[in-house]
């Protein structure tokens, strides 16, 4: 049964509340391990020229005299997306309304 | 806030339906055979809630009555403070790139009515334009919202992606079982993946057709959302006009970008860094960056940028450059 429409705000349960507390902690990890990346890709605007670098699927970001780690942590924490099948029939479209 | 469900084609081993609400399009789809019927008449009461709460273009809503309320202070409904207070979180979290104080400015731009029945090009002058009155100036206790008067608060870009998070754990946890709720193409899933994950079209409109550009993905975050200025344009003056309002400069975001997409752990947090990207350009980057979300980013002439773990496809050409770690 779906539950009464709430006369409050929702409460999280315990294991919820950690689980967004790892997420969270997650979060400022990959703010410091990409300090030097985050540099990179403050420079990433259109129309702005830069030494051609191609981010790569294993994410890495290679230029020639080496390679920087591209966001290390959020490939771990259950985030972004994947490949699709080419058959794949998409549930739903998220764009702009 | 009227509409029938209708099915959608959600795949095999799954069933949807679709509905108008909150001035977009409200999607739900779960495994088959789950009790997708008691979903739907929940989802009825839940979105008719927030409507009344939330909704700017209906005179009897509670942000209707706030936004003219020559007071400082007024109480309001739960729903609204709660959905008030999850956006000035965002607005503090993107350093005031996502500002609900955006409504005077949206309303000087001219859209001041529901979007199906605005006129499209329009006559009337030009926004003055100007930094927006702030998030900081509004403050809420319990239900009691406290602004300056005049102030005009618009929810437009964390109410729909906060209510799809909430939606979807609901119902995912009534039917014990995976669930997505997407409403304006705002995403947010919730419970176990279905057999293959969530296979996700991205697009500058939530509506295009499955030929339109874009690219198909599996979701692994638990939510996505994106932002566009392809979408409710209008003219005003001779000038384009759209509803993303830049709170620095209260006039239509002048962006690098013209579609922006963000995979994160709650369909707000996507929806803020989506829209505070497309709005603050380079800072909005850093956000992301920071955040350890993944992105899409497609610019004004359609070249795209992807961030964090985010797949790249080859169909998707041709790719904005990655510059370098020396530039």
């Amino acid at each position: 049964m779906l539950p009464e429409l709430p006369s409050g705000p929702a409460q999280r349960s315990r294991g919820e509340s950690l689980l967004r507390r790892l997420s969270i902690w997650a979060g400022l990890g990959a703010m410091v391990a990409t300090g030097a990346a985050g540099a990179a890709v403050a420079n990433a605007l259109p129309g702005r020229t830069a030494t051609p670098t191609v981010a790569n699927a294993s994410g890495t970001s290679s230029s020639g005299g080496g390679s920087i780690p591209v966001n290390p942590a959020s490939s771990g924490v259950g985030q972004g997306t994947a490949p699709a099948p080419s058959a794949a029939t998409p549930v739903v479209t998220s764009g702009g309304s | 806030m009227t509409g029938q469900w209708g099915p959608i084609d959600a795949g095999p081993g799954l069933v949807g339906a679709s509905r108008a609400a909150l001035g977009t399009t409200a999607q739900v789809v779960v495994p088959a055979g789950a009790a997708l019927e008691s979903s739907l008449q929940w989802l009825d009461q839940w979105l008719d809630q927030a409507d009344r709460a939330a909704n700017r273009f209906r005179p009897d809503s509670d942000i209707s009555g706030l936004n003219s309320d020559p007071a400082g202070e007024r109480e309001v409904s739960w729903r609204l403070a709660d959905l008030l207070r999850a956006s000035l979180f965002w607005a503090r979290r993107t350093h005031g790139l996502v500002d609900p104080t955006v409504g005077a400015a949206l309303v000087a731009a001219g859209y001041e009515g529901d979007f199906a029945e605005m006129t499209r090009v329009q006559i009337g002058p030009l926004p003055p334009g100007g930094p927006v009155p702030g998030w900081w100036r509004v403050t809420v206790a319990g239900t009691r919202v406290t602004r300056p008067p005049g102030v005009m608060l618009d929810l437009g870009a964390t109410a729909k992606a906060q209510l799809a998070d909430e939606a979807a754990r609901a119902i995912s946890k009534s039917l014990h079982g995976p669930a997505l709720v997407s409403l304006g193409g705002d995403i947010a899933t919730f419970g176990p993946a279905p057999p293959g994950g969530w296979v996700v079209r991205i697009s500058d409109d939530h509506q295009a057709s499955p030929g339109a550009t874009g690219q198909t993905v599996v979701l692994v975050a638990p939510a996505m959302a994106t932002s566009s200025t392809a979408v409710r344009r209008w003219r005003r003056a001779g000038i384009a006009m759209h509803h993303l309002i830049d709170p620095r400069t209260g006039v239509p975001a002048d962006s690098p970008w013209r579609t922006v997409s963000v995979a994160a752990a709650t369909c707000l947090e996507a929806n803020a860094l989506a829209t505070a990207t497309l709005v603050g350009g380079r800072a909005g980057l850093a956000l992301i960056e920071g955040s350890g979300a993944a992105a899409r980013l497609v610019a004004g002439d359609g070249r795209v940028l992807h961030l964090g773990a985010w797949t790249r496809s080859d169909d998707e050409c041709p790719p904005l450059i990655w510059p370098g770690a020396a530039a």
